[in-house]
């Protein structure tokens, strides 16, 4: 029986591997690291003393049932370098262990590799890769996660080799800028920094704590981001970019324009989480070539003929960026047309 | 009898989806009066004309517009404004579109906001177009039209950054360090959005839970943000939730897929089958009302309520909640533990959490997994307490992560009414304990039995 190809083991790809298991279909699931999950492994629960619902909690079941799924075939350290598209089907070449193989007999394919971070793309200013006061989103995200999703109150001594007093979301970095090839909001940014500041305020409420942002975005499908929301956790608000970073001995200093005034300010902070934006994947250049998509101004990806003709599916990230419901969702639409096609053709 | 009733792929009470595949019908919540049955078959009531009528379907879409409050009285609403609009009298005086007053608004009005901006400058270059805001929030294309907006020197000002005014006959004050400004011409103001008119009384009619705003949508358990509590029923727009627009094309797009994959076929979620003997019940309700997936129906012919098994999602709750003892499931085992530390835990968090634990923190207890811990009665508490010595402790999970949207609530109510009888018989309540957890909480599982095994062993 021929097989539908899923390429890239995050939760886009597990959540298509999934339904079209749970449907009948035998699936083929390429992953190119040792393990499932993608982005999503190494996050962290982002609840204070409510959920804060990022929905990260109930992906689990989704890669468990991928695990358990005895219609689905896994192929680990393994990446598609090249497809050959016959009549009704495709060949993919794989290179993994065993080094380059051809795998046949596959029906369709559903492309779910995913987005890169922005701290991935190691540029911008090389203070950041320095500086210990200034972390990623994700740095917290790992140290959530190694924490088994909790602080607990805990110093960030631990973690950081210091224990900042207060702490500066710095929102759009690595999205909406010409310098950082990414003009495009990411949309998921916000929430997500957000969250993390819930969760320092809940753990630490004597740490001061202030966001920058140019445009707060809808946090998700369940959470409405405000000011309101914003002050009620004391959480200060600034309503632009700050303009100059200044690494002084004691602290970091951020130099920005108080709109109000008219003025320049500053305001001192003892650490620097920079959100990440949402990025096209490394691949998908290759995507491109190989199964003759398009890519956007932005470097997305963006099908020539519909699925239904093509036989690839765009699952997830790879299309554009989307918080963890969206990205299920958006997998699980393509999973479903991808069936649909299937039974219409068996039909006729 | 059902044979003559018209049976479609779909029905949408409020407003239909462009579809052309299935099959579907189109009713007015007002109109609608009872809904029996199950996915892939329900039959709809509704008030035709003079006479009741019916229809069968075998999905529900429930499809209404957001209900909308306009913070400042006698402006034009951004969603009321047509094409039509623009062209009318006043062409010439400026344009002037406010969101996010007082409250910030969802990105698709961010969205017509712009696209308004846009159409007003095409029409003439030359009109002036301010648009107050504090936060322009993005879907689709908003970013590009937003860019589009700043090159037609749209101008755009953070009413956050300054003095808003706007008086009652719609002139608009605006000051900032370095600018100030008295506007007057059309003004154009983003509403705020409320649940849609007749949620309440559909939420009765489908039997089931709303959001703490009143929406349908109580939490994405289901990671399908658009399924109700109830299989094959959906919720979108002003059912949906406060931010559902912005998500509204993909919405619809897996909303449509999902039915078409329902289509196909629809089974059991579990092997189980759990039945209410016919003799024993009442007719209560004490089910009808306690399910969470609104899943259970009077049978009118026997008169005693009755399991629907598609829609069933095997919580149990029902089971547990029964006054009469009148439901039973297959592969029910009564088992009688001995062990002196017993542990009830639901698959959904804490048998989860367990997993992920580096060392099995349940090691030399007696564990019992359930699908949801709201299957535990009073009766399984004093069993097993009067077996043994020792105590039972009962995980469930955070609201967030109960699938059975009510079941934690559900246990803890039996739990504390389990203490308060072993008080008044003076034995001890400490001996039952009940506590919550969300799947990832490996490391609070193990802190929490560890405490509680240092306890009970004292």
């Amino acid at each position: 029986m021929s097989k539908i190809a899923v390429i890239g083991g995050g939760i886009a790809g597990c959540t298509a591997a999934a339904e079209l298991a749970a449907a009948g279909q035998q699936v083929l699931l390429v992953e190119k690291e040792d393990s499932l999950g993608g982005n999503i492994k190494n996050y962290g629960c982002k609840a204070d003393s409510l959920c804060t619902r990022c929905n990260l909690c109930l992906v689990d079941s989704v890669f468990n049932q991928v695990r358990e799924s005895q219609a689905i075939d896994i192929m680990y350290n393994t990446t598609v370098v090249d497809s050959l598209q016959e009549q009704g089907g495709f060949t993919l070449i794989s290179s993994g262990d065993e080094g380059e193989k051809e795998v046949d007999d596959i029906s369709e394919v559903v492309l779910a590799t995913g987005h890169t971070r922005w701290s991935e793309l190691e540029t911008g200013t090389p203070e950041i890769f320095q500086d210990r006061r200034i972390i990623w989103a994700s740095d917290f995200e790992d140290m959530l996660e190694q924490r088994q999703d909790q602080l607990s109150g805990q110093s960030l001594e631990f973690d950081l080799g210091f224990a900042p007093e207060s702490a500066v979301f710095l929102q759009c970095n690595g999205s909406r800028s010409l310098q950082e090839k990414a003009q495009y909001c990411s949309r998921v940014c916000c929430g997500y920094n957000y969250r993390i500041a819930r969760v320092l305020r809940e753990n630490f409420p004597e740490m001061e704590l202030s966001m920058f942002f140019i445009d707060m975005q809808e946090a998700g499908f369940l959470v409405n981001l405000s000011r309101k929301d914003l002050q009620e956790r004391e959480i200060a608000y600034y309503n632009c970019k700050p303009l100059r970073l200044e690494r002084g001995e004691d602290s970091l200093t951020m130099h920005y324009e108080d709109q109000k005034s008219g003025k320049m300010a500053t305001i001192e902070t003892d650490l620097l989480v920079l959100s990440e934006g949402i990025h096209p994947g490394p691949e998908h250049e290759r995507w491109a070539r190989i199964f003759n998509l398009q890519q956007t101004e932005d470097g997305f990806l963006r099908p020539i003929w519909s699925p239904e003709e093509s036989g690839v599916y765009l699952a997830g990230t790879v299309t554009s960026p989307g918080d963890i419901a969206t990205t299920i969702a958006k997998s699980k639409t393509m999973a479903y047309r991808l069936l649909e096609t299937r039974k219409n053709r068996a039909e006729v | 009898m059902s044979g003559s009733i018209a049976h479609y792929d779909v029905a949408y009470i409020g407003q239909a989806l462009k579809e052309n595949e299935l099959s579907q019908v189109t009713l007015p919540a007002s109109s609608l009066t009872e809904c029996r049955g199950e996915i892939g078959n329900f039959t709809l009531s509704y008030q035709a004309e003079e006479e009741l009528d019916q229809i069968q379907t075998s999905n529900v879409v429930i499809n209404l517009p957001h209900q909308e409050e306009l913070p400042v009285e006698g402006c034009l609403s951004l969603t009321g404004v047509g094409d039509e609009f623009l062209a009318e009298a006043d062409g010439d005086k400026p344009l002037i579109i406010i969101q996010d007053y007082q409250e910030l608004s969802a990105a698709a009005l961010s969205q017509r906001g712009l696209k308004l901006a846009l159409q007003a400058k095409s029409e003439d270059p030359a009109r002036e177009v301010y648009y107050f805001y504090q936060a322009m929030r993005f879907m689709d294309d908003n970013d590009e039209l937003y860019e589009e907006a700043r090159r037609q020197e749209v101008i755009f000002l953070k009413h956050d950054l300054g003095e808003l005014e706007i008086s009652q006959d719609g002139e608009v004050f605006y000051s900032r360090e370095d600018i100030e400004l008295n506007l007057s011409g059309k003004l154009v103001v983003a509403p705020e959005l409320k649940p849609a008119a007749e949620v309440e009384r559909l939420a009765r009619i489908f039997n089931i839970t709303r959001g703490p705003e009143g929406y349908l949508q109580v939490d994405n358990v289901y990671l399908q943000p658009t399924l109700s509590g109830k299989r094959g029923l959906y919720v979108l727009g002003g059912a949906r939730g406060p931010n559902a627009l912005t998500y509204q094309q993909e919405e619809r797009e897996y909303t449509l897929q999902e039915i078409k994959r329902n289509l196909i076929g629809v089974e059991e979620l579990d092997e189980e089958e759990r039945s209410v003997d016919d003799q024993k019940c009442v007719v209560c309700y004490t089910c009808y009302r306690v399910c969470p997936h609104g899943a259970i129906q009077r049978d009118e012919e026997l008169n005693s309520m009755q399991i629907m098994p598609l829609a069933c999602q095997s919580c149990n709750l029902c089971i547990s909640r029964c006054p009469m003892g009148a439901i039973t499931r297959s592969g029910e085992i009564e088992e009688q533990p001995q062990s002196d530390r017993q542990v009830i835990i639901c698959e959904n968090s804490a048998a989860l959490a367990r997993e992920k634990a580096d060392s099995d923190p349940m090691a030399g207890l007696e564990v019992t997994e359930v699908p949801c811990v709201s299957t535990v009665k009073k009766e399984h508490i004093y069993q097993r307490l009067a077996g043994s010595e020792g105590d039972l402790l009962i995980l469930g999970c955070i609201s967030e992560a109960c699938k059975h949207l009510t079941g934690h609530d559900r246990c803890e109510q039996v739990v504390s009414s389990a203490k308060s009888d072993l008080e008044k018989l003076d034995l001890d309540p400490e001996r039952v304990n009940y506590q919550r957890l969300s799947p990832r909480m490996a490391a609070d599982l193990s802190a929490y039995l560890a405490d509680w095994k240092g306890e009970v062993l004292q």
